[in-house]
């Protein structure tokens, strides 16, 4: 439904965009998840038409939007910061769109679906009052009513809910979902929060210094990752990762003594340089007494998270965090000892970051 | 460093009560969080004991003697806030050295408390530099260094890492867990952020309306909320809510009164609470998935959406006409016939109309 084909943009010499690539399917919700300064605003503003792009084309239901106004893009976007107009009711912010000359809806209408969007968004109390003395939590509502009760092909929403304290995000998320659900629309959600994604998305697309590295299922990346930044930005904890060098077909990790034949590893024996290998902290075995096979850490800091715990582990020059069962006794300044499977490791090329064994999807 | 004792602290804006008799003894050397919505009067109890804020009524004690006529500065607290203001001309090393510098240190013992900070930091290596080429995490590092470069009798955080981007967050926040351990300050640490409160504190101060509700160690806090709100705000999703009713041989579940099968012991311990209408808890957390099965005790769900996060799933699920979420890491389908156990020791009762806990945690022998 929306295909987004090597967008580049540049500010003041800056590269915001350096390729842009990817598709969002009908109906579904697709998240953009990247860190902050990634490109995911600014690829969002050129969806909607607030920026124009340097390079590239936007193809919005088989036609080509690139060079047309915002306004004729039937897109709604939710930013950040909300821009509600601060001296209407919550009722004529939501309605000032169908009223203007683009839509020119009639009244009873209009007031259709305020009621249907309201009801949906929980805020049919509040369609009278000032949108300056709402909380943070009813603002946000009421700026997604008001891209809603548009019906535009696509929602565009940025880091919606990131403005909101925990709570309240999560309630918003699982509202969001829900509307969603019932409603059959598109969504391209951008947002730094990797629970939030991972709640929320259909699919991902991984986005970092304004390149999309990776688009797939939670699973599929989690499966399968093609690059370095997706173990970096996905996973809670991330994934952990160790400086390692390929020399003489065998991949080598200085720092823990250990080395494993690049075949077992699935990366070509012939090649040398470094290497960084990724493993999920799933995969890390950890414990407290030493054991063959396992190596020497130190537990840096620890984190109670409620059903379970976080250890952070520091070996070597590496830290890498992990969760473990509240009963683990170790304490922060604790020796600890840890270990992976082979099969569990993913070999990432330490100069381009690019994935180098098994399925390459790149 | 000092403990603590805030005593029946009042502070009145106007006609709005900010804190509304808050007592509490932070111990030498402790970390305690208070968390809470906004407007609950963590800040202003961290302000009240920096003396930039005076109670209307009350008192602060340092190591049993009172500081209400000091001035902050003559408190000897260290404060930092969300947003960190170092010398951008000066070297992180002349930064953190400037406290103790202002307060005519010889430079011998500078260069002491230097090394000290350098050690236990482990920032050797940015002492030469400049903040402005600093990353955030960093910059929120040199500012902590400096205020504690004096051990001070209190270190006080106001949400210190809410202005911090995402990406160094949750780095800052092990590190600050580190040093703090490392430190051993007594530190007063005020967040909205129950992740932050449960990693960091020895005890969490949990506020509403002016209030503390509550002090607890986290895994307490946890475990025996006080009421429907503390169950709810602590956690990640918050605790799921049910209307119940406590009877001779079973729980009834919502209006249709879905039977939940318990022990006769766990009832029994319950007779307090018998015949009365009341508000079933369970985390997310705790809710068991079962498929297939016709085993007494278990619930018949009805699926509403389900999402992996990692290897871990949250699902929504309709009993009656309440809707919960459940977790789940074994894998269970989650198609067809689906049942739910809540396991009865990890059942809370609140009071339905008060909210107040009314039951100990049934099933752990506790009294």
């Amino acid at each position: 439904m929306l295909e987004i084909k090597g967008i580049r943009k540049r500010f003041a010499g800056k590269t915001a965009l350096a390729g842009v690539d990817l598709e969002v399917r009908q109906g579904e919700v697709f998240v953009l998840l990247g860190p902050t300064g990634a490109g995911k605003t600014t690829t969002l503003r050129v969806v909607a038409g607030l920026e124009k792009v340097d390079e590239g084309r936007i193809v919005l239901k088989g036609e080509d939007v690139t060079d047309r106004d915002p306004m004729e893009r039937d897109m709604a976007m939710v930013f950040e910061g909300l821009n509600l107009i601060p001296v209407l009711s919550v009722r004529d912010n939501i309605a000032f769109a169908l009223r203007s000359d683009i839509y020119r809806e009639d009244e009873p209408e209009i007031d259709r679906r305020l009621r249907r969007v309201s009801g949906d968004l929980h805020i049919g109390h509040l369609l009278d009052r000032d949108v300056e003395t709402l909380s943070g939590g009813e603002k946000q509502r009421v700026a997604i009513a008001r891209a809603m009760v548009r019906r535009p092909v696509l929602f565009l929403l940025d880091e919606p809910l990131s403005a909101l304290d925990l709570k309240l995000r999560e309630e918003l998320r699982i509202e969001l979902r829900q509307l969603h659900e019932r409603h059959g629309s598109t969504i391209l959600y951008a947002t730094h929060d990797y629970h939030g994604a991972a709640a929320i998305a259909d699919r991902i697309g991984v986005i970092s210094d304004g390149r999309v590295y990776q688009l797939g299922t939670l699973s599929e990346l989690l499966n399968n990752p093609a690059h370095r930044v997706v173990g970096e930005l996905l996973g809670s904890p991330s994934m952990a990762f160790f400086r390692a060098r390929r020399n003489n077909g065998e991949v080598v990790v200085d720092s823990l003594g250990l080395s494993f034949p690049a075949d077992a590893l699935g990366v070509s024996s012939t090649e040398d340089g470094p290497v960084d290998l990724g493993v999920w902290p799933e995969d890390v075995e950890i414990s407290l007494s030493a054991r063959e096979g396992l190596k020497k850490g130190v537990v840096y800091a620890t984190d109670f998270r409620g059903a379970d715990r976080a250890i952070q582990v520091q070996a070597a020059d590496k830290a890498f965090r992990k969760v473990v069962d509240l009963d683990f006794p170790g304490r922060q300044g604790d020796d600890c000892w840890f270990g992976f499977a082979m099969d569990k490791v993913f070999v990432f090329d330490h100069r381009t970051g690019q994935r180098l064994n098994g399925v390459d999807r790149g | 460093m000092a403990r603590v004792d805030i005593k029946n602290l009042v502070v009145q804006f106007g006609d709005f009560t900010a804190v509304d008799d808050v007592s509490m003894t932070i111990e030498d050397g402790e970390m305690v969080v208070f968390l809470g919505p906004s407007g609950c009067g963590k800040t202003t109890t961290l302000r009240c004991v920096a003396g930039l804020e005076h109670g209307t009524s009350g008192s602060i004690e340092f190591d049993g003697t009172s500081v209400d006529t000091q001035s902050p500065s003559q408190r000897n607290i260290a404060m930092v806030f969300q947003f960190v203001t170092l010398y951008p001309h000066l070297r992180v090393a002349d930064n953190i050295a400037f406290p103790l510098r202002a307060r005519g240190v010889t430079r011998a013992k500078i260069r002491e408390k230097l090394d000290w900070i350098a050690e236990i930091f482990d920032m050797r290596d940015l002492m030469k530099r400049y903040p402005p080429g600093l990353p955030p995490g960093a910059k929120q590092k040199v500012a902590l260094a400096r205020a504690v470069v004096r051990e001070p009798n209190v270190l006080l955080l106001d949400e210190p890492l809410s202005a911090i981007d995402e990406r160094f967050r949750e780095e800052m926040r092990w590190e600050l867990g580190h040093l703090q351990k490392q430190l051993g300050f007594t530190t007063i640490y005020v967040t909205h952020d129950q992740r932050e409160a449960m990693s960091l504190a020895d005890r969490i101060a949990l506020m509403r309306d002016g209030k503390i509700l509550q002090i607890d160690s986290p895994p307490d806090l946890y475990e025996q909320p006080v009421n429907e709100f503390a169950g709810f705000f602590i956690g990640s999703p918050g605790m799921n809510f049910i209307d119940a009713k406590i009877t001779d041989n079973a729980i009834l579940l919502g209006t249709a009164g879905i039977p939940l099968s318990a022990p006769g012991d766990v009832l029994a311990s319950m007779r307090e609470i018998l015949g009365s209408e009341v508000r079933l808890g369970i985390r997310p957390q705790d809710v068991l998935l079962v498929s297939g099965g016709d085993e007494p005790g278990l619930i018949k769900a009805e699926i509403l959406d389900s999402y992996a996060v990692g290897r871990e799933r949250f699902f929504d699920f309709r009993i009656d006409d309440s809707v919960l979420k459940g977790m789940d890491h074994t894998g269970a389908s989650l198609t067809g016939d689906t049942r739910i156990r809540f396991p009865i020791e990890k059942v809370h009762f609140f009071d339905k109309t008060s909210g107040e806990r009314c039951n100990n945690r049934s099933g752990r022998g506790t009294q």
